[in-house]
């Protein structure tokens, strides 16, 4: 038992490193070593001994022999010299057939033979003995299969593996097996590296554990904690193994620990030069891993200094080279990275393939970035063609080609496209290119977004499933001039897949989902409680938007932009359902987190711009919950950010309609100036500004004029129509509120005649005629607002209230009974029950008493109560109001 | 009769004591206490001082027995990894290496005459008797399987053979094994003569007296010490006090007395005449693995002289009289 415990604690003794800030040099670590050897070898004399006292007590005891032997294999292999003992007996070898002798028929003392044997033509009778005595014997067929690989015997000792693993899956030995026969059997690396990890899964030894990092190494899987794990053990257990420290600073490089992956080579150096084995290609190996990390964790100089002694030693590779011109490219030293890049160059004819292509695009890069864009497409130009058949190649080609408006590479790049093979690359291929067509048919401040956004239409109908290339469409249709598209945007993004949430390219899905929805004013509220949906593009994504973004929030609770979009979004949401008091509450606590969060401390202006806008919800819903001093804090805190004016017009705005809402008219002025000093190309905010120009009777030498308003945005096109509409749109309305009628139906008529499409400006225009025709009883209006309501009726995408109502009136006063009836009628099917106002009810009644005269369809709704009941409905709906108590009067009389 | 502590050395070896013998005494030389250890090593100590004459390496794993020469010329020791090593006394030179099976080496002893070496074959059931002058196996006693169908491995793992005694005359030899019987063979014969029983635990330890031929004296993990008229297959006495396992016998040359060694730490002197134990020593920590009487004869003091040698690595020495 002491003897059990005792020899766990030598093969598993941890070897530590001692302090984790200490220097490394090859003494200390040395000794370090040693002292953890000795631990480890004493432990197992001691077990030993242990053991052989058993023995020598109960000398009978065969399995006793057996932990004798596989104690004393155990020393020997920690002695330096093992395997180079020739002694024709060794011990365990001996133990073992003492425990044989006792007990011939113990299959596991035949396995134990196979094992400890020295020689293989024992070990393969004994392995088969075994087998003879128990033909299931997994262990023995395991060990059977190692011995065969050995040997060189490969399809045996598939074989044999195979038996093994069929009879008993949870052995270790013959997944890791499978896992280095990967060749012979055509695995692919993931599954060797799967077999692998099953076999460090069961038994965590150091060889399965190094063997499983070196496998993740071929199949790309050094990031999974699995291995990250295993190595960290095989590090304990086998410390003095170079190849064990190297591999871990290879995990620890993929998982970007890059302090620990320096470490770690270095004792991998350490290891090498206290090992004495000092093979120069293996030096070589660490130190360029070493290089590699230091330049990418920061230490340029420190990877300069390596790669310069790699170089004195005549070491330094193409991998090498990179590194360095990198670092001194990072150092700023560019006239000698430039020189080792050449260097480079020269030894590029020289390379394997794909490293040759790495070489070539690494070169190109830094061609660019050093010297600039001509010097890289000229050296693009003189390279030979057939690199530009390598993707990595070609996609470096043609980036550089993009950015280059000469079109220099036109050729180049264009000829070797159809070289890309595998459907991720051609995607990145369409990627790349509707970037591209962005930079080359942009104007100077505008990106060319029609054609990008053409570009990756046309290759999402090659490829729909592509994630990458939709969220590049949502991202360009979102950032598109004008805004136009915006509504399509978040339905071209996928966001139900479980890692919707991951990065690809430029934005997430959930990202551009948010910001879609954020972009559409009108939300797509099902519920008209609170709006009638009147925009035509029917984006109804917006409740579920803001679903999808506590969800993306939820998976994803560090990510500042959820957290930027969720408030947006809920904010959308508050606005249109009049801001009530729970989500203003919700809104509040969200936005003051996320001020706090130390991101937007930092000065990068995307950062500023995010800040900005979250101030202003803050303001916002300060506003509406009456805390004016609280909202004015805000939006001069906004205000007073480093953006661009376009946007801190919005802030001054904000104060704006602070001030009104306190009655200081002295500060709204001010403000309302510094508005118009800012100016923004965003329509919307001269429209707001204007109506609060005009409600509060700014006084200002310039007035915000048609004029003025078209001169802010030159670059709309396509929808600066419908801008200037709703800017008449507002004119009118405010002289509606001035009671100007004429001016009004003037200015709406035009609204009406730019946007010919929007039910609204029609509704608008309809009343605009109406109160004229009252006014003047002119049959002219009413024919007029006739015209415009039926035009309103006829583009709404579902039937406005008030319409068919005033429809009815004017139809009425033009003397078409038959209409009137039918607008009623319709009118009572506009309104959402809960909502209808006392005046349908009355309506209503009126509409019954009218067709009582007539005969009756009991069909139609006014017949379904009598005339009295409706006007009971009206009083009940609005007592207040005089006149229908007076009908009441009437019918009762 | 009593025993008087004379010398006791703490951590006489690194490890566990297992063996302990008496060199005779040569010409040149008084008797040497020999003892081999767990720590793989046998050591030579010089009476009654106890210090330390030599130390042997060379063995790979705890040395289990030691066995002298009656002439004192020559020595061997066992290891468990079954290397019978015979060397040279006084310069250590190795003169034979004995090989047998693992586990087939045990209890060893040279025949009174010294022509003949007897070990203990453990797991083969037997004993095999070496020629001390060309170091080649003579013969094999092995003891006679029960009757009985085809025996099945593990029967004859009960009979681990332990240890082993020569008769003073020469003639016979007895051995012990795990299962408690005892067998006796006439050696002039190889020929298995019979079974003493008795014990019905292992037995670890045989001696016969010095002063009678047919007296034989067990040590057994059943506590006891058996006395056998080995001839006439009958037990003349069983003598128990011990709290545990006895693991060695040794007689003292007079003949009047025999110590035991046990794992209940102590060494227990019995006077034969009484058959009762007379006086018990506790001064080791530990199991006692090994009583014995330095043999008489040689320069020096005459005295009797009692060393013991147990798991505490330490050795004791006591005057015997």
């Amino acid at each position: 038992m002491h003897g059990d415990i005792q020899l766990n604690y030598a093969k598993c003794f941890p070897w530590i490193e001692d302090d984790e800030n200490v220097e490394f040099d090859v003494e200390t670590f040395h000794a370090s070593i040693l002292t953890w050897k000795q631990t480890c070898y004493l432990a197992a004399t001691s077990a030993k001994k242990s053991y052989q006292r058993a023995l020598h007590l109960a000398p009978w005891q065969a399995n006793l022999y057996i932990d004798i032997g596989i104690a004393s294999d155990l020393i020997s292999s920690m002695n330096e010299n093992y395997g180079q003992d020739q002694h024709p007996w060794q011990l365990s070898e001996k133990m073992v057939l003492g425990a044989l002798l006792l007990e011939g028929d113990n299959y596991e003392f035949w396995v134990a033979l196979g094992c400890l044997s020295g020689y293989n033509a024992l070990r393969q009778h004994a392995l088969i003995r075994g087998l003879q005595l128990d033909v299931s014997l997994a262990v023995a067929w395991a060990y059977l299969g190692k011995l065969y690989r050995e040997e060189g015997e490969k399809s045996l000792a598939r074989l044999a593996f195979d038996c093994s693993r069929s009879i008993d899956p949870s052995l270790s030995l013959p997944w890791a097996g499978m896992s280095a026969d990967s060749q012979i059997r055509d695995m692919t690396p993931e599954e060797a590296f799967e077999s692998c990890s099953r076999a460090a899964q069961i038994l965590p030894v150091a060889e399965f554990q190094v063997g499983l990092a070196k496998l993740a190494l071929i199949s790309g899987s050094l990031m999974s904690s699995q291995v990250f794990g295993a190595i960290r053990q095989a590090v304990q257990k086998a410390p003095h193994y170079p190849e064990t420290h190297n591999l871990h600073g290879l995990v620890c490089e993929a998982r970007s620990e890059y302090q620990a992956a320096i470490t770690s080579f270095r004792l991998a150096r350490c290891a090498i030069i206290s090992s004495g084995d000092t093979s120069k290609s293996c030096l070589q190996d660490i130190a360029v891993n070493l290089a590699r990390s230091l330049s990418k964790a920061g230490y340029a100089a420190d990877a300069v200094q390596e790669c310069e002694s790699l170089r004195k030693e005549g070491m330094l590779d193409s991998e090498g080279l990179q590194i360095y011109a990198f670092c001194l490219w990072q150092l700023g030293e560019n006239d000698h990275a430039l020189s080792v890049v050449r260097n480079l160059a020269s030894s590029v004819s020289a390379m394997e393939r794909a490293f040759a292509a790495a070489s070539v695009s690494f070169i190109c890069r830094m061609l660019y970035y050093i010297s600039g864009l001509d010097l890289a497409v000229s050296s693009i130009l003189k390279m030979p063609k057939e690199f530009l058949q390598s993707t990595k190649v070609w996609i470096v080609a043609s980036a550089i080609h993009a950015l280059d408006h000469s079109n220099r590479l036109a050729l180049a790049v264009s000829s070797s496209q159809y070289s890309l093979l595998s459907h991720d690359e051609i995607i990145e291929k369409h990627y790349l290119t509707a970037l591209a067509n962005l930079v080359k048919h942009g104007s100077d401040y505008c990106l060319g977004f029609q054609s990008g956004i053409s570009h990756v239409k046309n290759a999402l109908h090659s490829y729909p499933n592509s994630n990458l290339l939709r969220n590049l469409l949502g991202h360009l249709l979102l950032s598109c001039e004008e805004w136009k598209e915006t509504h399509v945007a978040s339905r071209c993004c996928i966001t139900e897949a479980p890692n919707c949430a991951s990065k690809q390219g430029l934005k997430s899905g959930c990202e551009i989902l948010g910001a879609g929805a954020v972009a559409c004013y009108a939300i797509g509220n099902v519920d008209p409680k609170f709006s009638y949906p009147a925009c035509g593009y029917q984006c109804l994504n917006g409740p579920g938007a803001v679903q999808e973004l506590q969800k993306y929030m939820h998976q994803e609770p560090w990510n500042h932009r959820a957290q930027y979009l969720l408030i947006l979004n809920l904010l959308q949401k508050a606005r249109e359902e009049r801001f009530p008091s729970n989500i203003c509450v919700i809104l509040e606590r969200l936005i003051l987190v996320a001020l706090s969060n130390e991101f937007y401390s930092r000065e990068s202006m995307s950062y500023q711009y995010q800040k900005f806008q979250l101030l202003l919800c803050a303001s916002e819903i300060s506003l509406q919950g009456g805390n004016i001093a609280g909202c004015i804090k805000h939006a001069k805190n906004a205000s007073s950010l480093l953006i661009p004016n376009n946007y801190l017009f919005f802030g001054h705005l904000l104060l704006c309609r602070a001030y009104a809402a306190v009655d200081d008219y002295t500060n709204l002025q001010q403000q309302y100036i510094r508005c118009l000093e800012l100016e923004t190309d965003y329509h919307i905010g001269w429209v707001c500004l204007k109506i609060i120009e005009s409600l509060y009777n700014v006084e200002s030498d310039s007035k915000i004029s048609v004029l003025s308003f078209k001169k802010c945005s030159k670059e709309w096109k396509k929808s600066l129509n419908m801008w200037i509409a709703v800017f008449n749109l507002v004119l009118g309305l405010i002289y509606l509120w001035k009671e100007e009628y004429f001016s009004a139906e003037e200015s709406i008529a035009q609204a009406c005649s730019l946007a010919s499409s929007e039910s609204c400006l029609f509704l608008c225009h309809g009343v605009a005629c109406v109160r004229l025709a009252r006014q003047f009883c002119s049959s002219d209006y009413l024919s007029l607002a006739v015209n415009s309501l039926t035009s309103a009726h006829a583009n709404s995408v579902i039937p406005l209230p008030i319409v068919s109502l005033l429809l009815a009136q004017a139809e009425g006063s033009l003397g078409l009974k038959q209409n009137w009836e039918k607008n009623l009628r319709l009118e009572w099917y506009s309104w959402p029950p809960e909502m209808r106002p006392a005046e349908l009810f009355f309506q209503m009644h009126l509409l019954s008493i009218q067709s009582e005269s007539g005969f009756k369809t009991p069909s139609r709704v006014e017949f379904c109560q009598s005339s009295l009941k409706w006007v009971l409905r009206a009083i009940h709906t609005n007592p207040s109001s005089l006149r229908y108590w007076n009908i009441l009067h009437k019918l009762m009389e | 009769m009593k025993l008087a502590g004379l010398k006791s050395v703490e951590n006489a070896h690194d490890e566990s004591v297992w063996a302990a013998t008496w060199i005779p005494a040569t010409e040149t030389r008084p008797a040497l206490l020999m003892t081999g250890s767990l720590d793989e090593t046998v050591k030579l100590w010089k009476s009654d001082e106890l210090t330390l004459e030599r130390t042997n390496t060379g063995h790979c794993l705890g040395v289990v027995s030691v066995a002298a020469h009656p002439s004192g010329a020559i020595a061997a020791s066992a290891s468990l990894d079954s290397f019978v090593r015979v060397f040279d006394v006084d310069s250590n030179a190795s003169i034979a290496t004995l090989e047998a099976p693992p586990s087939e080496v045990w209890q060893m002893q040279f025949d009174p005459k010294g022509t003949t070496l007897a070990v203990a074959g453990g797991g083969s059931a037997s004993v095999q008797l070496w020629d001390t002058g060309k170091w080649k196996l003579i013969a094999t006693l092995s003891i006679p399987r029960p009757e009985g169908p085809k025996p099945s491995d593990k029967n004859s793992s009960k009979k681990f053979v332990l240890s082993v005694a020569w008769s003073p005359d020469g003639k016979r030899v007895a051995c012990g094994s795990m299962d408690g019987t005892i067998s006796v063979f006439d050696v002039a014969r190889a020929k298995f003569l019979h079974h003493l029983e008795g014990h019905f635990m292992p037995v670890r330890s045989l001696v016969y007296s010095p002063a009678n031929p047919r007296i034989l004296f067990s040590a057994s993990d059943d506590a006891h010490v058996h006395m056998y008229d080995a001839e006439g297959k009958t037990m003349v006495a069983a003598l128990s006090g011990h709290a545990s396992w006895v693991l060695s016998v040794d007689a003292s040359p007079d003949g009047a007395a025999i110590a035991t060694g046990s794992s209940d730490k102590t060494v227990r002197l019995w006077d034969l005449s009484m058959r009762a134990a007379v006086q018990t020593v506790s001064n080791h920590a530990d199991q006692v693995w090994g009583v014995t009487f330095r043999p008489p004869g040689g320069p020096g003091p005459r005295a009797g002289r009692l060393a013991s040698v147990s798991d505490d690595k330490s050795i004791s020495l006591y005057d015997y009289s």
